[in-house]
């Protein structure tokens, strides 16, 4: 019996022997060790207290934190006919397809933007027209989840023709306007659509008259972007 | 930078709106018509140069490059001559003579039409030698007396639009 009551005494006496800290641990951890203490939680709680509440009692939301919904780097796809000149059927085979990085140093209210363009021609010709071109732009927008705007443009460039083969270097300007909208998906990410309307204008330079023309093209275009 | 940009803006619009409008068929193109009136070419130049021109036939080339106007080693030449007999039979007739000279080279059985800007019907082939670095195309159109014809020549494929817009820009007097 006496055996007994020994041996269980020292079952109970071990565990908290082994559960205490070897000195050469360091010492005894504070609160302040495992960061702060979850007190914003608590002060959320006291400003949501504090809030005016509606008639219904029920406290209206607040934006923590505004996120910009304006657009500042944007990569964008357009479509439109240049046409081309001296060519019985200008509007066969003149669609372009143009690659713009679109840059806004101003946006807000007011949207100032300048643009990079490649377009190619998409037809089944063997030699496929292109041009690379600087764009300006101006417009208005109106900043939110979705973005209104409305928006005019100017540019000018190097237009590579090929007619029966051989390269025609021809000077291109434009002018344009576009309205669309951007949709926020997140944060101030967003996708673009907008359509307009393009005048690009060629330098013609007739060798036999010595002469130059300026031909004109008026045209629809569509432009799909994605950008933040 | 907004006022720089309207400046910008302003300046690029006192460039020009343009003259001439690019929606309409062989807009800004060249004409050239013989004395006799019998028949006018719109052509867009360059890369189409005139040669030179005698009575009711004429020469144009594309040069071998913008900068070049070295017709003897042009690209594409185009003759213009007068021919005594309709344009079927003188399309027939050059195709024939084509094949007797390149047995081996490709070409349609038989000749097809085409239509001018003035809604004038034609006849034509195109053809290319058996290695496809020489092509020839041949295009008839009726006139008052006999036909014309516009024979190219070229080491660059001519069943091609641009070849096919001269082609179009090509008109017979009807009287």
């Amino acid at each position: 019996m006496r055996r007994s009551l020994v041996a269980a005494l020292m079952f109970l006496a071990l565990p908290a022997a082994a559960q205490k800290t070897p000195d050469d641990y360091g010492p005894t951890p504070t609160p302040d060790d495992y960061g702060p203490s979850p007190s914003g939680q608590a002060e959320r709680s006291a400003r949501a207290a504090s809030r005016p509440t509606t008639d219904q009692g029920e406290t209206p939301p607040v934006v923590e934190r505004l996120e910009r919904q304006a657009p500042i780097l944007q990569l964008a796809w357009r479509r439109f006919a240049v046409g081309r000149a001296g060519d019985a059927m200008p509007g066969t085979d003149s669609a372009m397809d143009g690659i713009m990085f679109e840059w806004y140093p101003v946006s807000s209210f007011v949207r100032f933007g300048l643009a990079t363009e490649y377009a190619r021609e998409n037809s089944s010709r063997a030699d496929h027209d292109w041009y690379l071109a600087e764009h300006l732009s101006l417009g208005l927008q109106r900043p939110g989840p979705i973005t209104p705007f409305i928006e005019g443009t100017a540019g000018a460039g190097y237009f590579k023709r090929f007619v029966v083969s051989q390269v025609q270097p021809t000077a291109i300007w434009e002018f344009g306007a576009n309205a669309g909208a951007l949709f926020h998906f997140s944060g101030p990410a967003f996708v673009s659509v907008s359509a307009g309307w393009v005048h690009p204008v060629w330098l013609l330079v007739s060798v036999d008259q010595m002469s130059l023309t300026q031909v004109y093209r008026d045209s629809f275009a569509i432009k799909l972007g994605l950008g933040f | 930078l907004i006022r720089r940009a309207i400046l910008g803006a302003v300046l690029v619009a006192a460039i020009g709106c343009g003259d001439i409008n690019g929606a309409q068929p062989l807009a800004g193109a060249a004409h050239y018509q013989p004395e006799s009136g019998a028949w006018s070419l719109a052509y867009l130049s360059p890369p189409w140069l005139f040669v030179g021109g005698q009575g009711d036939s004429a020469g144009f080339a594309v040069a071998p490059s913008l900068l070049s106007i070295d017709v003897a080693h042009a690209t594409v030449t185009l003759t213009i001559d007068r021919h005594q007999t309709a344009a079927d039979a003188a399309a027939q007739a050059g195709l024939d003579a084509w094949k007797a000279a390149h047995p081996s080279g490709s070409a349609p059985a038989s000749p097809t039409n085409i239509t001018n800007m003035a809604g004038q019907m034609g006849v034509e082939f195109a053809a290319a030698d058996a290695s496809a670095t020489e092509f020839h195309r041949e295009v008839y159109f009726d006139a008052p007396a006999g036909c014309f014809g516009l024979v190219f020549e070229g080491r660059v494929p001519l069943d091609t639009a641009d070849v096919t817009s001269l082609v179009a820009g090509f008109e017979t007097a009807t009287q």
